[in-house]
């Protein structure tokens, strides 16, 4: 066991490396970002000046809501189809599929190096917005320790979750060689349908009910569980489905990427 | 002993034909023309351990795709492969520990990464021991001169040193088996005779088997006991240097180096042209060379006149080379 992990560490650590050499399109990016959460902050505030709470968020919550959310969207990274639709329009797969390691699990090393990285570029700048935004609207912000356990336990499987989702995405191209567009278009809905944007509970009924059947959802929880919007019970439970998705997407995943690897097609070198 | 063992391979991908324009586009999105590629072609060979065997064939000939077979990327169509016992594509993680590969047009090496990271990393994957690596890593360095670039991110070497890098990252682990698919490409002259001498040495050293891909015959030449030659998915020829040679190579060359060219008559060689159709004559420069068959003309009947003619400073006489060889069985067949 403890050799195996040794044999995907340096894909780990290679990967949190690059996210440091390139650190400055990654802090352009999050100067992006918190360019766009200021607007964000705004834009609830003159929602806000003619309600007191929208669906249960006062405004308070909402701006908490969507900080949080957004530092914990981190996690929900979708790169991995991405590294494997170049990998395999480029031919480059036939290199890792010569060296004595899984496809997959180098891939999730790789990946949560990435995730890491920039993790530790976020946090920092979250603290920081945080900071500012605690002492600018005196927001009283008090969370208990079970809340943050039960969302930090939240955090890696919605990590593998989004992994598996992104890995079947990925296996596609080795069929359609290019899914450029389709992940640009799933990455868009899964912002929707997560509460990445706003919370899922804004939304109308009908669409509510189609999202609560999807494993996204819970991308929202970790937060929801910090601003208290979620019982202990729900919580539990939402975890015990998530942990099921992630399984069976695993198996389903697997299996695809399985099959799919046989009808590989390397051109050239 | 028998390491690799091939029977009956065939590789067939299929091709969807697109129709040029825009028009085109629109009719192959829903009726694409399927045509079915053999890439190869029944193919059969066995290789013994310790060999080094030349692969050739033309561009698109299906070597790479044999190579890719052997080493478990691709699956084949039919037939059955095994290497050193065990089928690649099957247990391909078992079978990438005993081999090495080098794909001259991409690299295994992290394109970000200083060379010798790279090198830790296949350290772990490989799970080399720290006094292997320790002893591998000093002698490929002092064979190769990595101490000038090993510091350098991967992106930043030139060709030449990053292919050295790629047959270093390849031999780290001490494989049984080295596949090395056209490992010269776009080197320069100096760069090529490094890496051809380096690679002689190692087998030397650790009585690897290669198998290498190539374009360049003066690897082959250099390297090969043995040669498989590959066209359109099969086989044409499988045995030694010499016999092909031997067989194919009946032309030889003579090249006389004239001090003045004013006088010479050539009609001499049009007789000669009556017993062998195939002579070639050229004279460029002071510098006459006549291509014959050496079977059908001795080689006093093309000195002979000339000498008789003009002053001549120097003769060089030479078999064909090898490259004329097999561009003429590429041509005609066998």
């Amino acid at each position: 066991m403890r050799s195996k992990i040794k044999k995907y560490l340096p894909f780990f650590r290679t990967s949190v490396m690059n996210m440091f050499i390139y650190r400055g399109t990654i802090i352009l990016w999050l100067l992006l970002d918190v360019f766009q959460f200021f607007m964000m902050v705004f834009l609830w505030m003159s929602v806000y000046e003619y309600n007191q709470s929208i669906q249960g968020f006062t405004l308070h919550e909402m701006l908490l809501y969507y900080l949080v959310t957004n530092l914990l969207y981190v996690f929900s990274d979708t790169e991995a189809m991405y590294i494997m639709s170049e990998e395999i329009r480029e031919g480059r797969i036939s290199m890792m599929l010569i060296k004595p390691i899984s496809y997959k699990a180098r891939l999730y090393s790789e990946v949560f190096g990435r995730v890491i990285g920039i993790f530790s570029l976020t946090l920092p700048i979250v603290t920081i917005t945080a900071a500012v935004l605690l002492w600018a609207f005196n927001i009283p912000f008090a969370v208990t320790g079970l809340q943050v356990l039960l969302a930090v336990l939240f955090v890696p499987l919605i990590f593998m979750l989004m992994f598996e989702f992104a890995y079947f995405f990925g296996t596609i191209s080795i069929h359609t060689t290019n899914v450029f567009g389709l992940a640009i278009l799933m990455n868009v809905v899964i912002r929707i349908v997560s509460g990445q944007l706003i919370p899922l509970a804004l939304y109308p009924k009908a669409i509510l009910t189609v999202i609560s059947h999807l494993p996204f959802k819970y991308i929202s929880y970790p937060t929801l569980v910090m601003l208290g919007k979620l019982s202990t019970t729900d919580a539990l439970q939402g975890l015990l489905i998530l942990a099921i998705w992630v399984g069976v997407f695993n198996l389903f995943s697997n299996l695809i990427f399985k099959l799919s690897l046989k009808k590989i097609v390397v051109f050239g070198g | 002993m028998e390491i690799i063992k091939v029977e009956n391979l065939k590789k067939e991908f299929i091709i969807y034909e697109k129709e040029p324009g825009l028009k085109g586009v629109i009719k192959s999105f829903y009726n694409a023309k399927k045509i079915v590629k053999k890439a190869v072609d029944d193919v059969s060979f066995t290789i013994q351990q310790g060999e080094i065997v030349g692969y050739i064939g033309p561009n698109g000939a299906g070597k790479s795709t044999t190579i890719k077979m052997l080493t478990g990327i691709l699956t084949p169509t039919s037939g059955e492969v095994r290497v050193d016992g065990i089928i690649p594509y099957q247990k391909r993680t078992v079978n990438a520990k005993k081999i090495g590969v080098v794909f001259g047009q991409r690299t295994q090496l992290w394109w970000d990464l200083p060379l010798i990271e790279s090198f830790t990393v296949l350290k772990e994957i490989y799970q080399i021991s720290d006094a292997d690596y320790k002893e591998r890593l000093a002698y490929f360095s002092a064979l190769f001169g990595l101490v000038e670039f090993i510091k350098q991110p991967v992106r930043q070497l030139s060709l030449g040193q990053r292919m050295k890098a790629d047959i270093v990252a390849s031999l780290l682990h001490n494989p049984k088996l080295l596949f090395l698919d056209e490992p010269t490409i776009g080197l320069d002259v100096i760069a090529k005779e490094n890496i051809r001498k380096t690679l002689k040495e190692i087998h030397e050293k650790y009585q690897t088997t290669i198998i290498l891909t190539t374009h360049d015959l003066a690897d082959i030449e250099e390297l090969c006991d043995r040669i498989m030659m590959i066209d359109q998915g099969k086989i044409i020829y499988d045995g030694n240097l010499e016999t092909i040679k031997a067989k194919f190579g009946s032309k030889k060359i003579v090249c006389f180096t004239l001090k003045n060219d004013l006088e010479l008559d050539l009609g001499v060689f049009e007789t000669l042209k009556k017993k062998d159709s195939d002579l070639t004559v050229s004279l460029e420069n002071k510098a006459l060379t006549v291509i014959f068959n050496k079977l059908k003309i001795n080689v006093g009947d093309i000195i002979g006149p000339v000498l008789k003619q003009t002053e001549v400073l120097d003769i060089d006489i030479s078999d064909d080379h090898l490259e004329n060889i097999i561009k003429a069985i590429y041509k005609n067949g066998l």
